[in-house]
């Protein structure tokens, strides 16, 4: 081969190369080092936002060489800072999952994407000319470009309807509205709350704006804020708060209005006394209730959840009213609200109830929106009556509406798009897309909606939505390096003009005459459908990462139960996995029972965004619990359902990650078998790493798990092994029972890298050693898989690898590993490294500055950077003026296992809850 | 002439036992002897289907789980370390002790030793994850890395005591042979064995001082396998008494795993003997008065295994550390309650038959007792382990295990195995000792 050719190959396959990851069209900013190239083996970390609803998260995306493997929380953001859960960091998956939608098609036939849309451009002419009525159901999400384009596009042809659709349907923006003015929803400001009582609202589980909330309340609650639930459900909140309250759905109203009397002390709105001479057992806890309230005042809040009955959450909004807490500069301000989170007007509704009966019938386009999974029964039938070449769907997953439409078009990834959204204090960010669509056919439905106006205008003219974003944010954004800024920031404050002014106007008329019981059907069992931990509601359709990851409090994985009392179970003859038929009208379902002591009698509570049927899996894990909706359910609140049970001849066992709940650490006095070893402990002279973890601080809300997994390459290891006891999770977080009462709580466990390590000494290779500063070091190569750590170890961290579980990952997935960490073959052990790689950056980063020691706080351990509360420290323990040091001087810590003197270096704190003076 | 009748005696009795050893071995093999060599050879397959799985596929085959990460592989090893106690026992101890009924046995006991370390050893190695790692890496080989094995973990010390007591074994069995050899490399027919025989006791020319040689070496190998009988399971037990797990971390570990290995070892001895005795038709040779001081060995030991559990649960009782009730608990009434009481049956109460003469010289009998002796010291070692696994310090992780139908098949296929080594060697090698049992006196009746 002569040299020249040699060149000419090499370049060749270096170009080759260059073509499998490419970096988005337009210039997109990485949020430091913004070099035009990155150095190969370095991360670049890109800003961007995540839409949960209409509720956004600033985000980091750390890229390796284009390829995304990571989402963090934005810490510079001034909204959200760097709150995050696992849904958002497991959306990472959907964009390299095999499964995705790919090749656009219209009724079976391929077509490019162009093509197609130039088809719907044409269809939709002929439909207005026609007088079809077209009807597209987008997403609720928070990007104002976004509504701005709807906007003008029904400016231009009345024919379209837009319809706001999300799985489930929050009635605050009108209640709101009618006693307020205000037609959105209140973000609660916990700065300025003493006492927070969350009314089946689950701030720290699945609310949409939870990850925040936790982060504020952890802030907050140190300095005393006390917090109190009452729920149907046993949620993250009920876990956490201070004083928790169970009451069925028929007994919630009951509950509130007597509270209602005891604030205002009038019967003024009560039309039937019936309830206030009878006692019953809600008078105790609402007279608890009151007196907290009257003692905090303005500085307490009644949070309630967004889908509970429009009467009651009128009454609570009352409450709040006569709490004075709705004001500027008080919990409930008017300048603080959810953005579009308006109430739906009268076509929406009609469109959504099922009733809308247009004459020349309508075409339907659903911009990444999935009614048919998600969708009462009702909207299902009437939506089922519309011909399939008249259905658009624009979706990233072949998921239940898409293979219900005729012209199925791919969307791409929110990583792949340009977009914004806009956060509830003003500020902005823009969606940067951090990858080139890895679907060529694919098309966001922002620049769906983009082409649709310029197909009926004429006159515009952007070549993307990108110019489109630049345009709209003219005023915001004048220059290009205002522009480099935000996108490298990750937020910008947005000058809004057209933002309206926001102003009380209580209107006490319109509130409702309240009576018992007309609000809550009467029903022997409800059903409380609730948005699940893991998927929200339909995000992630069929995720491993977020299946695979144990519901924190019934530690079920891969499917989803129905979580009953006790009592409930007795009552039917039910044990935990038996099947049994939920049946509402002439809709049923069958679903495997969980008894949870805690949950309100007369409930069964199933979590969405199980029971997907996706067409390129063909397994279905759990069920979906919104085929039990009908249309009145939904109006009414998917909380209180009323629901016929039915006992099945079937039984199954449950797939769990943990099997017992009741703990045993208080077998042994702590202090009294503390023991002295003989021998002198090794003197760590550098730094010596560990770990704080704050125990009333842990929510037990899975983000460390998911970011330890994904940081880590920790491998999914599917349903039959979890049941088997494999599953792979570095770090988990145990639930325990309380041996007094009856109450949860979380205790995360991982290595806990001991100074006297028992495996250490027992492994014949010597495959796993102490470093010099005190981290408990595994060596894949050298491990033989003979497990005698494993069987040491007395806190069961070290997992094993049955099998090569990365063996049978399809592409593109082998881009989303972290290229810093080894995939492990099967046959060796493995555990929390302490993020080992990270320190030794940092380290070396400290080394090229001139530094002997890394400075505290450089190092962030990947579950300590996804705790939404900020309950994991991680330091130097040598350092005595480090966070971690002063703190465990600070405060009672200790240390599991304390007599066995294996001296681990993970500390905790005891959980502590705050006292209510009256309980 | 007493003297001359004695050896007119011994001279008639060696030539007798020649012929009988030369003749098993010239004989061809009998239609049992097929028969039995055919169903060990197939049940051998099991294990090698079972370890070539595992090998290929991985350890998910296994019932193992991250909570109960040793289970059958461990529970297997250590019965078959403990089966081949009893050999020593009796070729070594018995001989210092000069309880002469040894020699008719003792070969078949030093050969069972040989062929239960051999079985024992497959699931060390195979039961790792990376079996073809673990074949070099626990050596401590100087290599090029300079990567030392860890000499505090428990593993490696069983690594070097079953080595030895391997290799020590192997020179046993061997010096007790030579004499043997070098008589029937002229008698056999077979011109394959006669040069292997030739070649072992190539040296061998029988001169008296070879002899007084031959005898102090064998007295003084006798005496260096003494303490590895006690050592090698002391060892092994100390893969459970050196950790922390609750229920394994005690100090009664050692003599117990010695008395429990004893006692199992001389139940498998008296199965091997009734077989092998119809067998080879041996029944003068491994006479009922043999059988029966075999079942008395069975007897004593039995008795300090249950001494040793009567210590351990006081120990427990005693100690009264929550961690270890609560593993005790989950061995006595929790999840593996049938484990433990059929064990609790079939070690303690059977075995009390014994006392009974007839029982003890009845050859069903004893085969009954002994059988399910073998069966009660397996489930010994399970009961052992896996309970206290399954409950230990975080309750988190608390699980139960089942064994896979690949575990069970090396399980049934290490038998298989075992027989397959047993059965070949006894159809090259002579069955007893001609040697010894020519020195002992007729007047004692041991054989006749």
């Amino acid at each position: 081969m002569k040299r020249r050719d040699f060149i000419s190959y090499i370049s060749s396959s270096l170009a080759l190369l260059s073509v499998s990851c490419q970096r988005p069209e337009h210039k997109v900013v990485p949020a430091v080092n913004p070099s035009e190239f990155s150095k190969p083996g370095n991360p670049v970390y890109f800003n961007s936002a995540f839409q949960l609803k209409n509720c956004a998260y600033g985000i980091t995306v750390k890229t390796f060489d284009g390829k995304p493997i990571k989402i963090d929380g934005n810490f510079e953001h001034p909204s959200t800072f760097g709150v995050i859960n696992p849904l958002i960091q497991a959306s990472l998956y959907s964009l390299y999952d095999p499964s995705r939608f790919f090749q656009p098609e219209i009724n079976g036939v391929k077509k490019n994407k162009d093509e197609l849309i130039q088809l719907i451009h044409e269809k939709i002419q002929n439909d207005s000319i026609s007088g079809k009525k077209i009807i597209v159901f987008y997403n609720e999400n928070a990007s104002p470009s976004y509504h701005s384009l709807i906007q003008k596009i029904k400016e231009k042809n009345n024919n379209i309807i837009f319809v706001r659709y999300s799985a489930f349907k929050s009635h605050l923006a009108e209640v709101n509205k009618t006693l307020f003015g205000i037609d959105a929803e209140f973000v609660p400001d916990f700065n300025k709350a003493d006492l927070i009582i969350d009314i089946e609202a689950d701030i720290l589980g699945t609310h949409k704006l939870s990850p925040f909330f936790a982060k504020k309340l952890s802030q907050r609650k140190s300095s005393g804020t006390k917090l109190i639930s009452i729920e149907s459900n046993y949620t993250l909140t009920g876990i956490h708060s201070d004083k928790r309250y169970t009451a069925s759905p028929d007994e919630l109203f009951e509950l509130i209005l007597k509270i209602y009397y005891n604030l205002t002390n009038n019967n003024e709105l009560n039309t039937n006394n019936k309830s206030k001479e009878t006692s019953s057992k809600y008078d105790k806890p609402a007279k608890e209730i009151s007196e907290e309230l009257l003692k905090y005042g303005e500085r307490s809040a009644l949070i309630p959840g967004d889908n509970l009955p429009q009467e009651l959450l009128e009454l609570i909004m009352l409450i709040n009213y006569e709490l004075k807490n709705i004001a500027s500069d008080k919990i409930f301000n008017p300048e603080k609200l959810i953005p579009f989170s308006n109430s739906f007007s009268d076509e929406e509704r009609e469109i959504l109830s099922g009733r809308f009966a247009p004459e020349n019938g309508c075409s339907i386009i659903f911009l990444e929106t999935n009614p048919f999974y998600s969708g009462s029964q009702n909207l299902k039938n009437w939506l089922s009556k519309t011909k399939a070449e008249d259905l658009i769907s624009i979706s990233l997953y072949p998921d239940e509406t898409h293979q219900r439409a005729g012209i199925k078009i791919a969307a791409t990834h929110y990583l792949e798009k340009w977009g914004d959204a806009q956060f509830f204090d003003g500020s902005s960010s823009i969606i940067q897309p951090v990858i080139k669509p890895l679907n060529r056919d694919s098309i966001s439905s922002e620049e769906f909606l983009l082409n649709l106006y310029q197909s009926l205008d004429n006159n515009v003219s952007f070549e993307s939505y990108y110019d489109y974003l630049r345009e709209f944010y003219k005023d915001s954004i004048k220059s290009w390096s205002d522009w480099a800024s935000a996108l490298r920031k990750g937020y910008f404050k947005n000058e809004d003009k057209s933002k309206p002014q926001n102003k009380i106007e209580f209107n006490k008329l319109n509130a409702q005459k309240f009576s018992d019981n007309s609000i809550i059907p009467n029903s022997e069992v409800y059903l409380n459908i609730i948005p699940s931990l893991n998927f929200f509601d339909d995000f992630e359709p069929n995720n491993p990462y977020l299946l695979e990851l144990p519901d924190p409090i019934s530690k079920i994985t891969w499917e989803n139960v129905g979580l009953v009392s006790k009592s409930l179970a007795q009552k039917y003859g039910l044990n935990e996995g038996d099947i049994f038929k939920l049946s509402s009208g002439n809709l049923s379902l069958e679903i495997h029972i969980y008894i949870l002591t805690g949950i309100a009698d007369k409930t069964i509570v199933i979590s969405s965004g199980f029971g997907r049927k996706i067409k390129n899996s063909d397994k279905f894990f759990g069920v979906n619990p919104f085929e039990l909706i009908k249309i009145e359910d939904e109006e009414h609140s998917t909380k209180f359902i009323p629901i016929k049970l039915e006992k099945t001849n079937k039984k199954l066992k449950l797939v769990k990650s943990q099997t017992n709940f009741t703990p045993n650490d208080d077998l042994v006095d702590r202090h009294s078998m503390k023991k002295n070893s003989i021998y002198p402990g090794y003197e760590h002279k550098g730094q010596k790493w560990g770990m704080l973890i704050d125990l009333s601080k842990c929510i037990g809300c899975n983000s460390c798990v998911i970011s330890c997994q994904f940081e880590n390459n920790i491998p999914i290891v599917g349903k039959e092994e979890v049941q088997k006891g494999r599953i792979m999770h570095w770090i988990k977080i145990d639930r325990f029972d309380a041996k007094e009462n009856s109450e949860i709580y979380f205790e995360p466990m991982l290595c806990q890298h001991c100074e006297n390590a028992p495996c250490e000494s027992v492994c014949p290779v010597g495959a796993t050693s102490h470093s010099p500063e005190g981290i408990n070091e595994m060596t894949y190569n050298r491990c033989i898989g003979a497990r005698f750590c494993m069987v040491n170890c007395p806190y069961n961290v070290r997992k094993f690898n049955y099998e090569n579980y990365y063996e049978k990952v399809s592409s593109p997935l082998e881009n989303m590993l972290n290229p810093e960490i080894t995939i492990r073959m099967r046959g060796i052990a493995e555990k929390c490294t302490f993020c080992v790689h990270r320190i030794n950056e940092m380290r070396i980063e400290s080394k090229n500055k001139g530094m002997k020691f890394i400075p505290d706080g450089r190092i962030k351990t990947a579950c300590q950077e996804a705790c939404p509360t900020e309950a994991i420290i991680f330091g130097d323990l040598n350092n005595k003026n480090s966070e971690i040091a002063r703190i465990m001087k600070e405060k009672e810590v200790f240390h599991k296992l304390e007599f066995l003197n294996t001296k681990p270096s993970v500390a905790y704190i005891k959980n502590k809850r705050n006292e209510l003076k009256n309980a | 002439m007493p003297e001359e009748k004695q050896n007119k005696e011994n001279n008639d009795k060696f030539v007798f036992l020649t012929k009988l050893a030369a003749n098993s071995l010239n004989n061809g093999s009998s239609g049992y002897y097929r028969v039995l060599l055919t169903v060990s050879i197939v049940i051998t397959l099991f294990a090698i289907v079972g370890v070539y799985l595992t090998t290929s596929k991985g350890l998910k085959l296994w019932g193992i789980n991250n909570s109960i990460p040793w289970a059958l592989d461990i529970t297997n090893f250590v019965f078959w370390i403990g089966i081949s106690h009893a050999g020593s026992l009796i070729s070594a101890i018995l001989f210092l002790l000069r309880q002469h009924w040894r020699a008719g046995i003792h070969r078949i006991a030093e050969a069972m030793t040989i062929f239960a370390l051999f079985t024992a050893i497959i699931y060390p190695i195979f039961h790792t994850g990376r079996p073809w790692l673990t074949i070099f890496w626990v050596f401590p080989v100087p290599i090029q890395s300079g990567v030392w094995v860890n000499f505090k973990s428990p593993l490696m010390w069983d690594v070097f005591a079953i080595l030895i007591y391997l290799i020590s074994s192997i020179i046993f069995l061997y010096i007790g042979l030579l004499p043997d050899l070098a008589i029937l490399s002229k008698k056999v027919k077979s011109v394959f064995l006669q040069k292997i025989y030739s070649f072992l006791s190539s040296f061998w020319i029988g001169s008296s001082k070879q002899w007084k040689n031959y005898k102090a070496t064998y007295l003084v190998i006798a005496g260096l396998i003494t303490p590895l009988v006690l050592s090698v399971h002391s060892i092994v037990s100390f893969d459970f008494a050196v950790s922390l797990v609750p229920g394994w971390h005690t100090t009664i570990m050692p003599p117990y795993f010695v008395a429990g290995a004893i006692f199992s070892g001389c139940a498998s001895l008296v199965v091997l003997l009734i077989i092998f005795r119809k067998l080879f038709n041996l029944e003068e040779i491994i006479s009922v008065d043999v059988m029966e001081k075999v079942n008395k060995l069975m007897l004593v030991s039995g008795l300090m295994l249950a001494y040793s559990y009567l210590t351990e649960y006081f120990f427990l009782f005693y100690g009264a550390n929550p961690f270890e009730n609560q593993s005790f608990s989950n061995r006595f009434i929790g999840d593996y309650k049938y484990v433990f009481w059929s064990m609790f049956a079939m070690n303690i109460i059977f075995p009390q038959l014994l006392w009974v003469k007839k029982i003890r010289r009845s050859i069903p009998f004893s085969l009954f007792v002994s059988v399910f002796v073998l069966l009660g010291m397996w489930l010994e070692r399970y009961s052992i382990i896996v309970p206290s696994l399954a409950k230990d310090y975080i309750s988190s992780s608390w699980d139960v295990y089942f064994p896979t139908l690949t575990e069970i098949s090396i399980l049934i296929g290490s038998f298989g195995l075992f027989m397959t080594l047993f059965l070949l060697f006894l159809r090259f090698f002579p069955i007893f000792s001609i040697y010894d049992l020519s020195k002992l006196n007729s007047n004692k009746k041991n054989y006749d």
